[in-house]
């Protein structure tokens, strides 16, 4: 999808604006930020909407991140496992430490 | 005050306008000194509840809000607000917000992409022919000539692609810092609207009773502030505050300038 951000609350009343007028195309809505459909006519919006406001409009592609294909299987198990943990105050780094799962600052540096 | 209308002129507290071709919104112009040719007004500068109220006409819209709180502003009220308002606006007139703006490093990567590509088929075009030339035992000489140098050009095309795509990184970098600061401004204006509203609430609230007092004392059919019809509106705010710049007024329910001027505490231009 189309992620537009807005930055200034003139950006944002126009975002507001275009939302209403072609709701067919948004898909939510959350305030200074939309999701738009990623057709042609979405694109349309939203470079239209960074030429009225240079500068404080941000449009970035999202796709849906399926994590069987595009995340390591000891993130997934990881994350699995630290959100079942027995003690709930217990940080990440310390759930880790002495176990096979993977230490944040390695998780850190590693893109997807 | 003194007027002058093509030619004539006209001096005095309470000036009759209504003989003359003359529109009330080209007598406000003047008034604000951006009147057509022809009207000239000499006059105290007209302020904020001049800009909220305009000119006094049937069909005038009046924010009543808005216009309350000049009228409270123009008779010397303060809000408890005004401090913070004053500091927000300091602060927002010297925030300085960097350009966020990666378009041109788009552009290079988009056609360092489109080139590579490009390349990559003449390449492997060329391989094609090279490789057909030979199985048919024929001289390949020109076509791997031809196939080096789409090579060569293809390994300078990966490069530039590469380069492009690191100076993209970096901008999107620059731009993440300079959105941080847009939106640091974005919260400061919106401090500050929200500061402004509460001032105008608390300020339109202590001329309330006051413009209650004036709708209830305009001449006509008795009236309430919860309906009172937008020239009645426009009146009473005007009785309210207090202002030097005349008041222009082309339907009022007084039986002439001086009448109107006594009633709201200022000049009039009946037009």
């Amino acid at each position: 999808m189309l992620l537009l951000v807005t930055y200034s609350r003139a950006a944002r009343t126009a975002l507001r604006n275009v939302c209403r007028a072609h709701e067919g195309v948004v898909v939510r809505r959350f305030g200074r930020a939309a999701l738009l459909e990623p057709t042609e006519f979405g694109a349309f919006l939203a470079l239209r909407l960074r030429e009225k406001h240079p500068d404080d409009v941000q449009v970035e592609r999202t796709r849906p991140l399926n994590e069987y294909a595009e995340v390591p299987e000891r993130v997934r198990e990881a994350a699995a496992a630290y959100e079942a943990r027995d003690q709930p105050a217990t940080p990440y780094e310390q759930f880790a430490a002495g176990t096979d799962h993977p230490d944040p600052d390695l998780l850190r540096d590693a893109e997807l | 005050m003194r007027l002058r209308v093509d030619g004539r002129t006209w001096t005095g507290r309470a000036v009759d306008l209504s003989s003359v071709d003359v529109t009330p919104d080209a007598v406000s112009a003047a008034i604000r000194d951006e009147g057509p040719a022809g009207v000239e007004i000499e006059c105290p500068a007209p302020g904020p509840v001049h800009d909220r109220v305009g000119p006094v006409v049937p069909n005038c819209t009046v924010e009543r809000r808005p216009a309350l709180a000049a009228a409270a502003r123009s008779r010397g009220l303060t809000a408890p607000q005004d401090e913070a308002i004053a500091d927000l606006a300091a602060t927002l007139a010297d925030l300085e917000v960097p350009a966020a703006d990666t378009e041109s490093a788009r552009k290079r990567l988009a056609a360092a992409g489109e080139e590579r590509d490009r390349l990559r088929e003449r390449v492997a075009e060329l391989r094609g022919r090279v490789q057909a030339l030979r199985e048919a035992g024929a001289d390949a000489s020109d076509a791997e000539a031809e196939l080096a140098e789409a090579a060569s050009a293809l390994a300078e095309a990966e490069t530039e692609r590469a380069a492009a795509e690191q100076v993209l990184a970096r901008e999107r970098e620059a731009a993440r810092e300079a959105r941080d600061a847009r939106e640091r401004r974005l919260e400061l204006e919106d401090r500050l609207a929200n500061r402004r509203r509460a001032a105008r609430a608390h300020l339109a609230d202590a001329v309330r009773e006051r413009f209650g007092a004036a709708i209830h004392e305009a001449p006509g059919p008795a009236e309430v502030p919860a309906d009172a019809r937008p020239r009645t509106i426009a009146l009473a705010v005007y009785r309210v505050a207090d202002v030097a710049a005349p008041i222009v007024v082309a339907d009022a329910p007084f039986p002439d300038p001086a009448t109107t001027a006594d009633w709201l505490g200022a000049p009039v231009v009946r037009v």
